[in-house]
C-alpha cells in the first residue's frame, strides 16, 4: 500500500492516517489545497513527454490521426 | 557591559534634575501606567525592573531578583549602583526621595552621568508611579559602605531616610504593595511576569533575571548569553525552520544601535518583535517598518539580479511570512507614542535600521545563495498561496467561474437522474468521445470527453494536461464545487452515481489515467472514500478467429504475447540439431518459460548497446555465467563478475593514473584532447564501472537451463559457415519446420505460429474501436469489468504523478519504463 506521507504543495510531513476525517487531505491545510486548485487551473501540473521531432510535425500535419487530436497545437 | 563607566562616586544627589511635582497620579492611573486591569498591575513591577535592566545595560548591574511575596507584594532588587541617598542640590531632599515622589525625576536626562546607552525607562514618570499607586513602598537600598531605607505610603514620604548598617556591596532593593483602592485585582500572575522577564534576558545578553513566587515556591532564572539569537531560536522551536542559521545583523550609526536576529520557519505566520531600549513596542514604529524595508529590498534585489521571480512576484508581506524577528534598538532619545510606549516614532531610526540591515541581508544573500534561494522560494510560494486564496474567494462569491455557467457544452448528459444506476464516463479525446457517444446507453450513461494531450511541436514534446477548461468541465459536469474554507464537499448533490475514467490502454492512455485519478484524489476526494470513483478496461487487441464469428478482446501486451506463445506451443517441438534432443510437451514449456524470464533483460541489454555476441567475445562470459560488472577506461574494457574485484580494479587503474601524470607532469595534459573524442579539459582518462542490474536475471535463468543442457552461446546467433547459414535448432510443429539461429528466435517464432489463424487489431486509441465494439468490451454493465478504486489505488495514483511530474528526465523515463508500461501496476 502507497500513502502519500508528503503534503504534495509543500512536502510537509502528514501526520499518520491523516484522512480520517480531515477535510484538506491529502492536504496539509486548506492553503495548500487552493495552491494546488490553481496549479491545475493553470495548467501547470503535466507529464512532458519528449516525442521525435519528425513525429511531432507529422502529428501536426495530420491532426486527425490518432495522438494528441483536435490539432491542438501549441508553440512556447 | 564591559564599558567604561563612570563609578558610582559620579552619580550622585546632583544628577538628579528636579523638574516638576507629582500630581494627579493617582487620580488618574491609567495615563501612567496603561490601566488599573491586570496589564496595569504588572506593569509596575516591568517599570522598576527596567530601572534595574538599565543599569545592566550600561555595564553597572549583572542581575535581577523579582520576588513575589506571600502578601502579593512584590520585592525588585538588583546589584546595579544603588539610588543616589545624598542630597539634592537646593532642594534638601536626599534624591531617593525625589526620584520616587517627582515626575521628570532620575538619573536618565544626562548623557554624561553614565547612561551612555539609550534607556527605557526614561520620562521619569515610572518608578514615582509605582510608588504613587502603592500603598506602602520600601526602598533599601545598598551604597557607600551603608544600608539606606526609606518608606513611603500612597506616593508620600512614611519615613526619614534611615542609614542603618555597614555593607559592602552595592544595589537597589524595591519592595511595594499595590493598592488596593486602585487596582481591584492584586493578584500577579507567575505566569505574565515569566514572559517579559524572560524577554528581557533575551534581549539583555549576560544579565541573569531570577523570578521567585513565595506564594508556591517556584523559581525560574533567565540567563541567555547569546540574546536575540537565542530569543529567534525560542521562538522558533516548535517550528520547522526555512534555514538552520539565525541570521544575526547589528551595526550602529549615529548613536543608534540596531541589532536584528531573523529566522523564517515553514509556517505562514510571522512573528516580528520590535524593541525600543528594551521596551517591546507592540505597534511597532519606526524601527519596524525599517526592517521591513530592508528585508523586502534586499531580497527584492537579490531575486531580480538572479532571475529568480517567474510566475509570481512575492509581496512584502509574503516575504515575511513564517518569518520570526527580533528587531532591537537603542536609541539616545527615544520617543514613544504614550507613556505604555506602544510605538517609537523617532523619525532617525528609520532611516538607520533601513541601510544596516539592508546592506547586511543583501550581503548575507550573496554569500549565502543556497539559502537566499530557499527564503525567496518561500516568498514566492507565499505570493502563490496568495494568489490561490483570492481566486477561491472569488469563486466562492460569483459561485465559481469554475462551478458557474451550467454544463458543459461538451458533457452528453443521459436521461436519467437516479444516482443508483447512472455513471458519467471520462474519455480522453473526442474522437474516442464520438464512439461512446454513439455506443452508451443514453438513459444511463453520460460521456465527458476531455483533452488531455497537447503537441508542442517547436519543443517535439507531448504534453499531457488538464487545463482550466477541463478542470472546470469536471466540476461542471459532475456537480460539486471545490471545498471552501475548509469544508468537506458535499457530494451529495453530485449528478451520477459512479464517475468512470475510460482512457487508452496505451502509456498515454495511463498518464491522462494517472492525471484524472490524482486530481480527483486531491480535489474530490470524497468521491474516492464513497466509491464512486471506477476506471473502465478498455481491450488493447482485437483476436478475430477464422472459425469463429465473434471476436475476443485482450486487455494488455503481455496477455496477448503470453496467449499467443501457448497457441504457438501446442503441438510444438523444438529439436537441438547438435544432439538431435527433442524438446516437447510439458519439457518445452519447462524452456519456454525461462526463455520468457529472459526475454526482457536481453531487450534492456540491447538496448544499451551491448550485442549478445560482444557480451560473449568481450564481455567474457562462460557458458552458464555472465559477467555483471564492466569497468570502461579509455579504449579499453574489462568484465568482472563480482562487484569488489572490479571496484579494486578501478582503485588501481586510478592510482596507475595519478603516478603515471604525477611522473609525467604536464605532458600527460599536452596530448590532443581531439585525438580520442575527449573534451579538451577532462584530463582524467574515464575510468567508469557499469553494473549491468540485468545480467543478475540472466545468471539465474541460464543456471535453469543448464539441466537442458542449453548455454549462453546458443542464444548468439549461430553465423556463417560455408556462406551458409547455420541452423542449430528447429521448431517443428504438425507438418511445418521452422529453422532457428539461436535461442532467442523461439518466443518469436512459437507467436507467429500461434497466430496463424487469427486476425488481430491493436487499437491505437478508444477512438479506433467502433461504438459496438466499444459497448461490448467496455460500457455494458452487464459485460464490462469495472475496477473500483479506492483510496490506497488513488494514492498511489498521486504518488506515481509525483514521479512523472518530477524534473529529472532520466528518472522519468525509467519510471515510465518500469511502471506506467505495466498497466496492472496502475488499476490494482
Amino acid at each position: 500500500m502507497i500513502q502519500p506521507l508528503h503534503c504534495p504543495v509543500c512536502e510537509k510531513k502528514l501526520p499518520a492516517r491523516a484522512e480520517a476525517g480531515v477535510s484538506s487531505f491529502p492536504f496539509c491545510s486548506d492553503r495548500c489545497r487552493k495552491v494546488d486548485l490553481l496549479r491545475w487551473c493553470d495548467g501547470r501540473y503535466a507529464i512532458v513527454e519528449d516525442i521525435d521531432p519528425q513525429v511531432a510535425q507529422f502529428l501536426k500535419e495530420n491532426p486527425s490521426l490518432p495522438g494528441p487530436g483536435e490539432g491542438n497545437a501549441v508553440s512556447d | 557591559m564591559s564599558e567604561v563607566v563612570p563609578s558610582e562616586d559620579d552619580y550622585t544627589g546632583d544628577d538628579i534634575q528636579h523638574l516638576k511635582g507629582v500630581e494627579g497620579i493617582r487620580k488618574r492611573p491609567a495615563m501612567y501606567i496603561g490601566g488599573t486591569d491586570s496589564h496595569g498591575l504588572h506593569h509596575l513591577v516591568y517599570e522598576v525592573v527596567d530601572n534595574s535592566i538599565d543599569e545592566a545595560v550600561n555595564g553597572h548591574a549583572s542581575e535581577v531578583k523579582i520576588q513575589i511575596n506571600v502578601d502579593e507584594s512584590i520585592s525588585i532588587s538588583d546589584d546595579g549602583r544603588g539610588i543616589p541617598v545624598s542630597e539634592v542640590q537646593g532642594d534638601g531632599r536626599p534624591a531617593v526621595e525625589v526620584v520616587l515622589t517627582e515626575i521628570h525625576a532620575g538619573g536618565k536626562f544626562d548623557r554624561d552621568s553614565g547612561y551612555k546607552t539609550g534607556t527605557g525607562g526614561l520620562h521619569g514618570v515610572g518608578i514615582t508611579a509605582v510608588n504613587a499607586v502603592s500603598s506602602w513602598l520600601t526602598a533599601e537600598i545598598n551604597r557607600e559602605g551603608h544600608v539606606w531605607v526609606m518608606d513611603f505610603e500612597k506616593g508620600v514620604r512614611a519615613s526619614e531616610l534611615r542609614q542603618l548598617g555597614r555593607s559592602d556591596r552595592t544595589g537597589t532593593k524595591l519592595s511595594f504593595l499595590p493598592d488596593a483602592e486602585i487596582f481591584p485585582e492584586t493578584d500577579f500572575s507567575f505566569d505574565v511576569l515569566t514572559r517579559r522577564l524572560q524577554e528581557l534576558a533575551f534581549l539583555t545578553p549576560g544579565i541573569r533575571i531570577t523570578l521567585q513566587d513565595d506564594r508556591a515556591d517556584r523559581t525560574e532564572t533567565f540567563h541567555y548569553e547569546e540574546g536575540l539569537v537565542e530569543f529567534v531560536k525560542y521562538l522558533n522551536r516548535t517550528q520547522t525552520p526555512i534555514l538552520n542559521d539565525v541570521i544575526r545583523i547589528s551595526g550602529e550609526n549615529d548613536g543608534v544601535e540596531v541589532d536584528v536576529a531573523m529566522q523564517h520557519n515553514d509556517g505562514y505566520t510571522d512573528n516580528v518583535r520590535a524593541f525600543a531600549n528594551n521596551i517591546c513596542n507592540v505597534d511597532g514604529g519606526t524601527h519596524l517598518s525599517g526592517f521591513k524595508g530592508a528585508l523586502t529590498r534586499s531580497l527584492n534585489t537579490y531575486a531580480r539580479k538572479n532571475n529568480l521571480f517567474k510566475d509570481f512576484t512575492p509581496s512584502a508581506e509574503d516575504f515575511r511570512e513564517g518569518l520570526t524577528a527580533i528587531i532591537s534598538v537603542r536609541v539616545p532619545d527615544p520617543q514613544f507614542e504614550a507613556q505604555t510606549k506602544v510605538k517609537l516614532v523617532n523619525p532617525e531610526v528609520d532611516g538607520i535600521v533601513q541601510s544596516i540591515v539592508g546592506e547586511r541581508l543583501l550581503k548575507y544573500l550573496e554569500e549565502n545563495p543556497a539559502n537566499a534561494k530557499k527564503l525567496i522560494a518561500k516568498g514566492i510560494n507565499a505570493a502563490e498561496a496568495r494568489e490561490a486564496a483570492r481566486k477561491s474567494r472569488e469563486m466562492v462569491r460569483r459561485k465559481g467561474a469554475i462551478t458557474t455557467g451550467g454544463l458543459p457544452e461538451k458533457l452528453r448528459d443521459c436521461r436519467s437522474r437516479d444516482l443508483e444506476s447512472t455513471e458519467l464516463y471520462l474519455v480522453e479525446g473526442d474522437s474516442a468521445g464520438g464512439s461512446a457517444d454513439t455506443g452508451r446507453d443514453s438513459n444511463i450513461q453520460a460521456i465527458l470527453p476531455l483533452r488531455g494531450k497537447i503537441l508542442n511541436v517547436e519543443k517535439a514534446q507531448l504534453v499531457k494536461v488538464l487545463d482550466n477548461n477541463e478542470i472546470s468541465n469536471l466540476f461542471r459536469a459532475i456537480g460539486v464545487s471545490p471545498g471552501a474554507g475548509g469544508e468537506e464537499m458535499d457530494i451529495s448533490k453530485r449528478r451520477y452515481g459512479k464517475i468512470i475514467v475510460m482512457t487508452d490502454a496505451d502509456v498515454d492512455g495511463s498518464h491522462i489515467r494517472t492525471l484524472l485519478l490524482t486530481f480527483i484524489f486531491r480535489h474530490m476526494r470524497p468521491l474516492v472514500e464513497g466509491g464512486f470513483v471506477y476506471i473502465a478496461q478498455p481491450p488493447l487487441y482485437r483476436v478475430l478467429q477464422k472459425s469463429r464469428k465473434t471476436p475476443r478482446y485482450v486487455q494488455t501486451h503481455e496477455t496477448m504475447m503470453l496467449e499467443l506463445t501457448d497457441l504457438g506451443l501446442d503441438g510444438a517441438g523444438l529439436v537441438a540439431k547438435t544432439d538431435g534432443t527433442i524438446f516437447d510437451g510439458e519439457n518445452l514449456q519447462r524452456v519456454v518459460a525461462v526463455l520468457r524470464e529472459m526475454e526482457h533483460p536481453l531487450e534492456l541489454m540491447e538496448r544499451r548497446g551491448i550485442d549478445l555476441k560482444y557480451l560473449l567475445v568481450k564481455g567474457g562470459a562462460e557458458e552458464t555465467r555472465l559477467r555483471r560488472f564492466r569497468v570502461l577506461w579509455g579504449d579499453s574494457e574489462r568484465w568482472f563478475f563480482e562487484r569488489d574485484k572490479a571496484d579494486a580494479f578501478v582503485k588501481k587503474l586510478e592510482e596507475d593514473h595519478s603516478d603515471k601524470s604525477a611522473a609525467t607532469g604536464d605532458d600527460a595534459t599536452a596530448d590532443d584532447p581531439d585525438s580520442n573524442g575527449q573534451p579538451p579539459d577532462e584530463v582524467e582518462p574515464a575510468c567508469q564501472l557499469v553494473d549491468l542490474h540485468e545480467i543478475k536475471t540472466l545468471n539465474e535463468q541460464l543456471t535453469k537451463l543448464k539441466d537442458f543442457g542449453f548455454t549462453f552461446p546458443d542464444f548468439v546467433s549461430a553465423g556463417v559457415q560455408n556462406a551458409e547459414q547455420v541452423y542449430p535448432f528447429r521448431i517443428e510443429r504438425d507438418d511445418q519446420t521452422v529453422p532457428l539461429t539461436s535461442l532467442r528466435e523461439v518466443l518469436p517464432e512459437l507467436r507467429k505460429l500461434g497466430e496463424k489463424g487469427l486476425t488481430l487489431t491493436r487499437f491505437k486509441g478508444l477512438g479506433e474501436m467502433n461504438s459496438e465494439e466499444l459497448w461490448d468490451t467496455s460500457m455494458d454493465p452487464d459485460k464490462r469489468v469495472l475496477l473500483q478504486i479506492q483510496m490506497d489505488d488513488a494514492a498511489a495514483s498521486d504518488e506515481i504523478f509525483r514521479v512523472l511530474m518530477g524534473d529529472h528526465v532520466e528518472p522519468r523515463r525509467e519510471f515510465i519504463e518500469k511502471h506506467a508500461l505495466d498497466v496492472k501496476e496502475l488499476d490494482i
